[in-house]
């Protein structure tokens, strides 16, 4: 999803153009931009978004910085079904900030399989892991808890029925961690005697 | 007073056992791995501790029991006679028992942790939501005080046995902890000794007690907001029979690790530049380093066996034939102000982003609506666009130093 400029370079996107340009008319004579969707959303793959993924606790700090640290929290995007109440804001680290507020979230809302989403997915929080003195992945902003309520620590199975009481098979884990879409978050669900299959990281051997 | 003086004679004995036995062929720490002035002294505090992956200030090498493949040895406590400590496996765990008469590897039911001693001989450790206490007179198995939650860092007093016990998740907080409270096993009955305040953001952990030569449990309690970009605060705690209060505040992370011969306090102090618990020691100038080694704290060098699975991918179903297939158009980021109740509001805050810029970004005001992925409805922002070979992180920097007063709430999206 794209919004809409209300000043700035032009839309790319040649054959877009026309309609992005009566959006920007429209916006720019009201003066303010709507945040809402466009037919315009694309993938970006390269490395500038799909950073490479850190492996063990050296890498981590290394790439995602001080736990708990400054701007661990310093991106965002807007989710369905965030919490109990409906819509809310998940946090994480601008590192893996395109990859989730762009290539991830946009995915999911251009499918429109926004109802996929239940409660809770939280982002940054700056926690142990229980009975420890390790930080949880949460505390970097480097891991993505989805459909919580469903897919508790210890459930051997991803539970995909959506906030509609439909049936989304595993839709949600192939875009975080499929081999397509290819956004190589790490599937909790993945670690075999404890597993975890609401938790998607970007990072592996922790 | 009897008791005392064992509690004293027992620290005494770890200390000049640990003592000893790291001095002998087994070398206490690797030097590379220590800094220089605590490998000239000892490198190692005298008290047994895991370090590089092995143990340390125990029984020479020998004695020990090997560790199974992907196995991780941690959190280990020593008596006059001999050491205890989990050996961290996929899936369930297992305490391993040396003594002079032997090593007895105990496989446990699920997570196991802290195995501690009691100056009769007895041990008893954490498995999942229970506690186990061993004995000459057997082993019990004793559901702790709250069902789902994990029993763990148990320390005897007396016949009786303190232990921290962590909430179970909740529908707000799934995983990770939240909450943790201090409770006392006596009689076969639970009874909670503190009461910290958590919630969903809020939360309270308590780390690391240790029975002090006064007959004392000392221990640390770190309380934070999942939602703050800081480090928690954490302090030095004491409970003495059923009443509890804070000793003092603590300049930063650290955790106990037991105590000196002369009673001072020795502490796990994280160097994360190494990946080494560093073992400082209290004194009248402050905290020396005395050695390196995790005591009753988690190795940071070896990660935990249940979190090295294969990374096997999910389906490879693709979610949508009507997704545009990624045309190698750079994505952009974006610095975001908000959220403002009004046009009018934003507007202000961007005439300010905008003189911050010189007019060398474009800058807009931006109002959210029905589907969009950065601002919730009906509110308002502002979106200073960036270039597409950034991911923002420097920028927000740059951009909260000079706007502080927005600091809080500025984010890196991608509109």
């Amino acid at each position: 999803m794209r919004i809409l400029r209300t000043r700035g370079r032009p839309v790319r996107a040649g054959a877009l153009v026309v309609a992005a340009v009566c959006g920007f008319a429209i916006a720019h004579a009201a003066g303010v931009a709507s945040a809402s969707p466009i037919d315009i959303w694309v993938h970006d793959h390269s490395s500038d978004v799909i950073k490479p993924r850190p492996d063990g606790l050296s890498e981590i700090q290394s790439t995602f910085g001080p736990v708990c640290g400054d701007n661990s929290n310093g991106a965002r995007s807007y989710w369905p079904s965030q919490d109990s109440n409906g819509p809310g804001y998940v946090y994480y680290d601008p590192y893996i900030g395109k990859n989730v507020g762009g290539n991830i979230r946009g995915h999911v809302q251009f499918d429109h399989r926004d109802d996929a989403v239940r409660w809770l997915v939280g982002g940054y929080n700056c926690r142990y892991i229980s009975g420890t003195t390790s930080w949880s992945l949460h505390a970097w902003g480097a891991a993505i808890d989805t459909n919580s309520a469903t897919n508790p620590v210890g459930q051997d199975h991803w539970n995909g029925v959506g906030s509609d009481g439909k049936k989304y098979g595993t839709y949600l884990p192939d875009v975080w961690a499929g081999p397509y879409p290819g956004h190589k978050f790490f599937w909790g669900l993945n670690w075999p005697n404890k597993p975890d299959p609401m938790h998607f990281q970007y990072a592996t051997g922790y | 007073m009897r008791t005392r003086s064992l509690i004293v004679a027992a620290v005494c004995g770890v200390t000049i056992l640990g003592w000893a036995v790291g001095r002998g062929s087994e070398p206490a720490v690797a030097a590379h791995e220590c800094p220089a002035d605590a490998g000239v002294a000892d490198g190692n505090a005298g008290i047994a501790a895991v370090q590089d992956g092995r143990l340390v200030g125990v029984a020479p090498a020998s004695a020990q029991p090997s560790l199974e493949a992907n196995a991780v040895a941690r959190q280990v406590a020593t008596n006059g006679g001999g050491a205890a400590y989990v050996q961290d496996r996929r899936g369930a765990d297992a305490i391993v028992l040396s003594t002079p008469d032997g090593s007895r590897v105990l496989p446990q039911s699920g997570e196991a942790y802290h195995p501690t001693w009691s100056v009769h001989g007895a041990i008893a450790w954490g498995v999942d939501d229970r506690l186990v206490v061993r004995s000459a007179a057997g082993e019990r198995t004793i559901a702790g005080p709250e069902p789902g939650g994990i029993v763990f860092a148990p320390v005897f007093v007396g016949r009786n046995v303190v232990a921290a016990v962590s909430a179970a998740p909740t529908t707000a907080v799934p995983e990770d902890e939240w909450s943790d409270d201090l409770w006392l096993l006596r009689g076969g009955r639970w009874h909670r000794l503190t009461a910290f305040a958590a919630g969903t953001d809020r939360w309270t952990a308590i780390r690391t007690p240790f029975l002090a030569a006064d007959g004392s449990v000392e221990f640390v309690v770190v309380r934070g907001r999942g939602s703050e970009d800081r480090l928690p605060a954490f302090s030095l705690w004491r409970v003495r029979g059923m009443r509890v209060h804070r000793v003092m505040p603590l300049d930063g992370e650290r955790y106990l690790a037991g105590y000196d011969g002369d009673g001072a306090r020795l502490w796990n102090v994280p160097d994360r530049a190494t990946e080494t618990w560093l073992i400082q020691r209290d004194t009248p100038d402050g905290l020396r380093t005395v050695g390196c080694g995790a005591v009753a704290v988690d190795p940071m060098d070896v990660p935990d066996p249940d979190r090295t699975g294969h990374a096997a991918p999910a389906t490879a179903a693709r979610p949508s034939e009507k997704t545009v297939p990624d045309p190698g158009d750079p994505m952009e980021a974006a610095l975001l102000i908000g959220d403002f109740p009004s046009q009018v509001a934003a507007d202000v805050v961007a005439q300010q982003v905008t003189a911050t810029y010189a007019g060398s970004m474009p800058v807009d005001v931006v109002q959210g609506g029905k589907g969009s992925t950065i601002v919730q409805p009906d509110r308002w922002a502002v979106v200073v666009r960036l270039p597409a070979t950034t991911d923002g992180s420097a920028e927000l920097s740059a951009l909260q130093a000079t706007l502080p007063d927005y600091a809080d709430h500025m984010w890196v999206v991608v509109p």
